[in-house]
C-alpha cells in the first residue's frame, strides 16, 4: 500500500457503534493446500480495550525577545536532534500570486551560484535540511539538524532567512515551472482534477492565484524579496524549537543570530486582490439550483477522478479542530460508499484548508470510469446527507478518538510537536497556554460540526468536477441528474 | 525459546570505532548520535519458529507493529502473478468473527494511527501504531490474521478485494502518465523468470484466474509462524509482552513449506540496452538504469552516493540548458535493486544530444567533486536521516523488521552505518565506477506518441 493507504487506513467507516455481541474464538482446521495439517488451533478470547489514559503535553517555554519575535522552545531528548520552524504572515500588501510564486521558488534558490546554494551545501555537510513552504497562507522556514551542529546549522537557517536576492533568472525558472505544471490534459487524471479544482474553484488560494497569467506576469523579484524580508520583521514572527537543545543554548544562538531583525507591528493579515484575470477561463461552475459538474477530457483513460470543491467564507474564524472533524466525516463517509461497499476505487484523498476566514474541504477518488458517474452521485448525495441530517455525539465522538489518538503519537516526536505548535500559532493561542487532550478537543462538539457543515456543505456551491474520458462519462453524469459543462479540454 | 539481548553500547563502540583502512581516515559518529541510532533491543524465537523483537520507547503511550512474513510476489506461482499482493489486501477482510467493519472499527477503539501493509518482491509486512491500551488486541488480531485468514476467506471477500487491486493497479500504473515504465525497466535489468524483473501488481488476466481455493492455499503454505517475524517497539511493559505473544502466537503450528531457490542476477552487459516507449504524455523523458548490489551488501549503503553524482550530473545538464529537470531514485531489494535517473529534457534538444551528454557525464564521477568532504557529507546526511527515521515508533519498528529476515539480523540498519563509516573515499569511487560506470545499465527512451497508452508501451522488437 502506498501512502495514500496509510491514510486510507488510518480510520473506519462512520458507524460508530462498538462491537457489543459476545465475540466466540474461532477454531479452525486448516488442511488446504497439504501444506499443513492443523488438527485445531484455539487463540485466547478477544482481550477487551481499556480506556484512554491521560497522556501528559509537552512543556513550552515562551520567551518574547527585545524585537518581539516568540520563542516557543520544547525540549526533548530522547534523540539527538532539532527541529526549527520559523512562522509569518505574509506582508499585507502581497498578493496571491507573489506568496505563491515565493513558496515555489525555493527549489530555484538551491540551484546555481547564489547565497542559499552556498548555505545549503554548508548544511548538507552538517546533516541539516531546509526547506521554505506556504501553509494555510503562512510563511514556513524549516530546518532540521542533529543537536551536535544546532548552533551551527541556525546560524545558517538566519543566512538562508535573511537572503532576499531573488534575481530575475531565478523567478523566472520559477514561473516557468509553475506554468508548465498547471494544466496539461496528458498529466494523470489525479493532477488535472486538482488543476482544475485550482483554476475552477479557486481551491488552493495562492496556489490558485499563480494559474493566471497577468497575476503571474506581475510578479517580480523585488515583490518576492519583499515578502522574504517582510517575514522577518513582521510582529507575528514565531521561531518553534523542539528537540535536544537546552534552553541557554537556544537563546544564545537565536538571541545572536536574529537580533537585528525588527519585528514591526503585525501587518493586517488579508492579502490584497489578486488582479483580474486576463487568461482564458475555466468553464464557470456558478452556484446553481440544480448539479452542475465540470467535466474534463482525457481520452482513453480507464479512470476517471471523480471529486468536489467545498468551500465557504464563515462568519467568524473556525477552531482547526472542527474543520478537521468535519474533514474526517466527509473522509470516513465517502471511503465507506466507495471503497468498502463497492470496491471502486483505490483509495479516497482529502484536504482541509484554510485561509483566514475561508475554509476549504476537497475530496477526491480516481474510479473506473464504467462506475464514475455512479461514484460522483453517491459523492454528492453523501455530502448532502452530511448537511441535512443530525450530527451526533457518536459522529463526534469517532472524530476526537482519531484526532487525540493522531495527537498522542505525534507529540512523541519533534516534528510532531511543531506541528503542533503550528495549529496554535494559526489560531492565535500562545505556545505556552495549558493544553490537555479535554482542552484540545474542546471546540469540537455537536454544535460546532453541524454549524460548519450548514456553512460549508451547501448543495447549491458544490464544485463538482470529473477528469476522465468524456465520451464514456458525459451521458451517465447526465442521466443521474447532472447539468454538465465541458467537456473541457 | 531462545534469547538474545543485544546492548546498545556493544554497537556504540563499533561505529564510534574508525575501522576503515587506506586514506583517508573514515569519521566516527558522534557517541550521541550512535548511542541514539544503537536502539536496544531483544531477538528471540517461539518453539513454532516465529522470530519475535521487542523494543521498548517510553516517550508516548504508543506501540508499533511490524509483522513480516518472507513471501513476496517471489512466490506468485505460475499465472497467477499478483496474489500475494492481493492476499495482503485480504487480510484487512476481517478476521475470526469480525467482519471488516468490525476489524476496522476495533482497531480504532484500540487507538490505530496507521494501519497499513506493503508487499515487495521478498516479503509482505503488516505494520500498525495503536495506543498502548489498544496493544493487548493488536497482537491479538496479527496472531488470527496468521492463524485463521485463510479458512474464512469466502468468494464475496475474493471479489472485493480484486476489484480494489484492479483499481489500484489502473491508477498507479495502467492510468498513470510513464507508469508501465519502471516496470518496462526492470524486466530489461532483470533476465526474464527473474521475481524482480515484474512488479508484485500483478497482470489483470492473471488476478481474474486467482479462485478462493489458490488464496486459501498461499495462506496455509506462506503465512505460518516459522516464515515470520513480530517487532514490537513501543511503550512496552516487555514481560507481560512477551507473555502476550507467546499466548497468542504460541499455538499456531509451524508450516513445511519449501524456499525458493535463489535466482541468479543477469551478467553485467557489454553494451547498454536501449528502450524505446511510446507513451500519451505530455514531455519525453530519458531514463539511465542500472543493477545496483542486494541491500545486504557491505556497500549497499556507499551506492546512495550515486544521488549526489546524479545531482551533478543534472546540474550540469541543467546550465546547458539540456534538460528543464532531473531527478533520481534507488530501490535496494534482497537479491539486487536499480538505480535510476531520470531526465526532462529541454524542448529542442534532441534525444541523441542528450543521451551523447549523459552518456559522457556519468562516468566521470570525480569531476562532481566525490571527494572526501561529499563522503562525509554523505554519512552526515544518512546519520541524521535515520535519526529522523527513529524519532517514530513506527519507523523504528520497521528498521528492526528490514533486517530481521537478513543474515544481519534486525541491527543489519546500524550495521549499514557502521559499514558507511569504515568505507574510504577508494571505496566509494569503486562502486560509483562498479555501478554507474561499468555496471548493467538501461537507457529508456520515452517518446511522445498520443495513439499510445499514457503509460506507455514498448516499441515492437524490443
Amino acid at each position: 500500500m502506498s501512502a495514500r493507504e496509510r491514510r486510507w487506513a488510518a480510520s473506519i467507516a462512520l458507524v460508530a457503534a462498538s462491537c457489543s455481541a459476545p465475540f466466540v474464538p474461532f477454531a479452525g482446521r486448516r488442511t488446504e493446500g497439504g501444506a499443513r495439517e492443523v488438527a485445531s488451533v484455539v487463540l485466547p478470547p478477544m482481550p477487551s480495550i481499556s480506556a484512554r489514559a491521560s497522556a501528559a503535553s509537552p512543556t513550552v517555554v515562551r520567551q518574547v525577545l527585545p524585537s518581539g519575535i516568540t520563542l516557543c522552545l520544547v525540549e526533548m531528548h530522547d534523540l539527538p536532534s532539532v527541529a526549527v520552524e520559523a512562522l509569518a504572515r505574509p506582508p499585507a500588501d502581497a498578493t496571491h500570486a507573489a506568496i505563491g510564486v515565493w513558496g515555489a521558488s525555493d527549489r530555484e534558490r538551491f540551484r546555481g551560484d547564489g547565497l542559499s546554494v552556498a548555505v545549503g551545501h554548508e548544511l548538507f555537510k552538517l546533516g541539516a535540511r531546509y526547506d521554505t513552504d506556504v501553509d494555510h497562507g503562512a510563511l514556513t522556514f524549516t530546518m532540521s539538524t542533529p543537536s551536535a551542529s544546532f548552533p551551527r546549522a541556525f546560524q545558517l537557517m538566519e543566512r538562508a532567512m535573511g537572503d532576499d536576492d531573488f534575481n530575475a533568472r531565478m523567478v523566472r525558472r520559477t514561473k516557468e515551472g509553475l506554468r508548465a505544471g498547471h494544466f496539461d490534459a496528458s498529466e494523470g487524471v489525479d493532477r488535472v482534477w486538482t488543476h482544475a479544482a485550482v483554476r475552477a474553484a479557486g481551491a488552493w488560494t495562492d496556489s490558485a492565484a499563480t494559474d493566471r497569467a497577468d497575476a503571474l506576469d506581475a510578479v517580480d523579484g523585488a515583490m518576492l524579496a519583499h515578502i522574504q524580508r517582510g517575514a522577518r520583521e513582521a510582529a507575528s514572527l514565531t521561531i518553534d524549537v523542539a528537540g535536544d537543545v537546552h534552553a541557554d543554548a537556544v537563546a544564545a544562538a537565536i538571541g545572536s543570530a536574529v537580533a537585528e531583525w525588527n519585528a514591526k507591528p503585525a501587518p493586517t493579515a488579508t492579502p490584497t486582490a489578486t488582479p483580474t484575470s486576463t487568461t482564458p477561463p475555466a468553464p464557470a461552475l456558478a452556484p446553481s439550483a440544480t448539479r452542475p459538474a465540470l467535466l474534463i477530457d482525457a481520452p482513453g483513460t480507464s479512470q476517471a477522478a471523480v471529486g468536489v470543491v467545498l468551500t465557504a467564507t464563515l462568519d467568524a474564524p473556525v477552531e482547526h479542530v472542527t474543520a478537521e472533524g468535519l474533514r474526517e466525516l466527509v473522509l470516513r463517509r465517502v471511503r465507506h460508499l466507495l471503497r468498502d461497499e463497492r470496491s471502486w476505487t483505490y483509495g479516497v484523498e482529502t484536504d482541509e484548508n484554510r485561509h483566514h476566514r475561508t475554509v476549504e474541504i476537497t475530496v477526491r477518488a480516481d474510479v473506473g470510469t464504467e462506475h464514475a458517474a455512479e461514484a460522483t452521485r453517491l459523492m454528492v448525495d453523501a455530502l448532502k446527507g452530511l448537511q441535512n441530517e443530525v450530527i451526533t455525539q457518536a459522529n463526534v465522538d469517532v472524530v476526537r478518538e482519531a484526532f487525540l489518538d493522531r495527537r498522542e503519537t505525534a507529540l512523541a516526536t519533534a516534528h510532531g510537536v511543531l506541528a503542533w505548535l503550528r495549529l496554535r500559532w494559526w489560531n492565535d493561542i500562545p505556545c505556552d497556554a495549558a493544553s490537555t487532550a479535554a482542552t484540545a478537543t474542546a471546540p469540537l462538539t455537536v454544535e460546532s460540526l453541524t454549524a460548519l457543515a450548514r456553512q460549508l456543505l451547501v448543495p447549491s456551491s458544490f464544485h463538482v468536477i470529473v477528469v476522465g474520458d468524456a465520451s464514456a462519462l458525459r451521458r451517465g453524469l447526465e442521466r443521474s441528474g447532472f447539468d454538465v459543462t465541458g467537456p473541457w479540454r | 525459546m531462545a534469547s538474545r539481548s543485544t546492548a546498545a553500547l556493544a554497537l556504540l563502540a563499533s561505529l564510534s570505532a574508525s575501522t576503515g583502512c587506506g586514506s583517508p581516515k573514515p569519521t566516527a559518529v558522534p557517541e550521541a548520535e550512535a548511542r541514539a541510532i544503537a536502539l536496544p533491543f531483544e531477538d528471540y524465537r517461539l518453539p513454532n519458529g516465529l522470530r519475535v523483537v521487542l523494543s521498548e520507547d517510553h516517550r508516548a503511550p504508543v506501540a508499533s507493529i511490524v509483522v513480516t512474513y518472507a513471501v513476496g510476489s517471489r512466490e506468485d506461482p505460475p499465472g497467477k502473478s499478483g496474489l500475494a499482493h492481493l492476499f495482503e489486501h485480504a487480510l484487512f477482510e476481517g478476521v475470526g468473527a469480525l467482519t471488516a467493519d468490525e476489524l476496522l472499527r476495533k482497531m480504532d477503539e484500540a487507538g490505530q494511527v496507521g494501519m497499513n501493509a506493503q508487499t515487495s518482491m521478498d516479503s509482505t509486512q503488516y505494520l500498525e501504531t495503536v495506543s498502548t491500551r489498544g496493544l493487548p488486541f493488536a497482537l491479538w488480531m496479527e496472531a488470527s490474521r496468521m492463524a485463521f485468514a485463510g479458512a474464512t476467506f469466502t468468494q464475496a471477500k475474493l471479489d472485493r478485494v480484486r476489484g480494489v487491486v484492479e483499481e489500484e493497479r489502473k491508477e498507479r500504473y495502467e492510468n498513470a502518465p510513464y507508469g508501465n515504465v519502471p516496470e518496462l525497466i526492470a524486466g530489461a535489468l532483470y533476465p526474464a523468470g527473474h521475481p524482480y524483473a515484474r512488479y508484485p501488481i500483478g497482470t489483470v488476466a492473471e488476478l481474474e484466474s486467482i479462485t478462493v481455493d489458490d488464496v486459501k492455499r498461499f495462506h496455509a503454505t506462506h503465512y505460518t509462524p516459522d516464515t515470520a517475524t513480530i517487532v514490537v517497539v513501543g511503550d512496552l511493559d516487555r514481560a507481560a509482552c512477551k507473555r502476550m505473544i507467546e499466548a497468542d502466537f504460541g499455538p499456531i503450528p509451524r508450516g513445511t513449506a519449501t524456499p525458493l531457490p535463489t535466482p541468479a542476477v543477469t551478467a553485467p552487459a557489454a553494451k547498454a540496452q536501449v528502450l524505446t516507449i511510446r507513451a500519451d504524455v505530455a514531455q519525453p523523458r530519458t531514463y539511465l538504469a542500472w543493477v545496483t548490489p542486494p541491500e545486504t551488501d557491505r556497500n549497499a549503503a556507499l551506492v546512495g552516493i550515486a544521488h549526489a553524482v546524479a545531482g551533478g550530473v543534472r546540474e550540469r545538464m541543467l546550465g546547458a540548458r539540456l534538460v528543464e529537470s532531473g531527478w533520481s531514485h534507488l530501490d535496494a531489494h534482497a537479491l539486487g535493486g536499480v538505480f535510476i535517473a531520470e531526465f526532462t529534457p529541454t524542448k529542442g534538444t534532441s534525444t541523441d544530444a542528450l543521451d551523447e551528454e549523459l552518456t559522457r557525464w556519468f562516468p566521470r564521477y570525480r569531476q562532481y567533486g566525490l571527494d572526501q568532504e561529499l563522503l562525509d557529507g554523505w554519512r552526515r546526511h544518512f546519520v541524521s536521516t535515520l535519526l529522523d527515521r527513529l524519532d517514530d515508533t513506527l519507523q523504528r519498528a520497521e528498521a528492526l523488521a528490514s533486517g530481521a529476515t537478513s543474515a544481519e539480523g534486525p541491527a543489519q540498519y546500524a550495521g549499514t552505518l557502521q559499514r558507511l563509516q569504515a568505507a574510504t573515499l577508494t571505496d566509494a569511487w569503486q562502486v560509483t565506477n562498479d555501478v554507474l560506470a561499468t555496471g548493467h545499465r538501461v537507457v529508456a527512451h520515452v517518446v511522445v506518441d498520443p495513439s499510445a497508452p499514457r503509460a506507455g508501451a514498448l516499441v515492437v522488437g524490443q
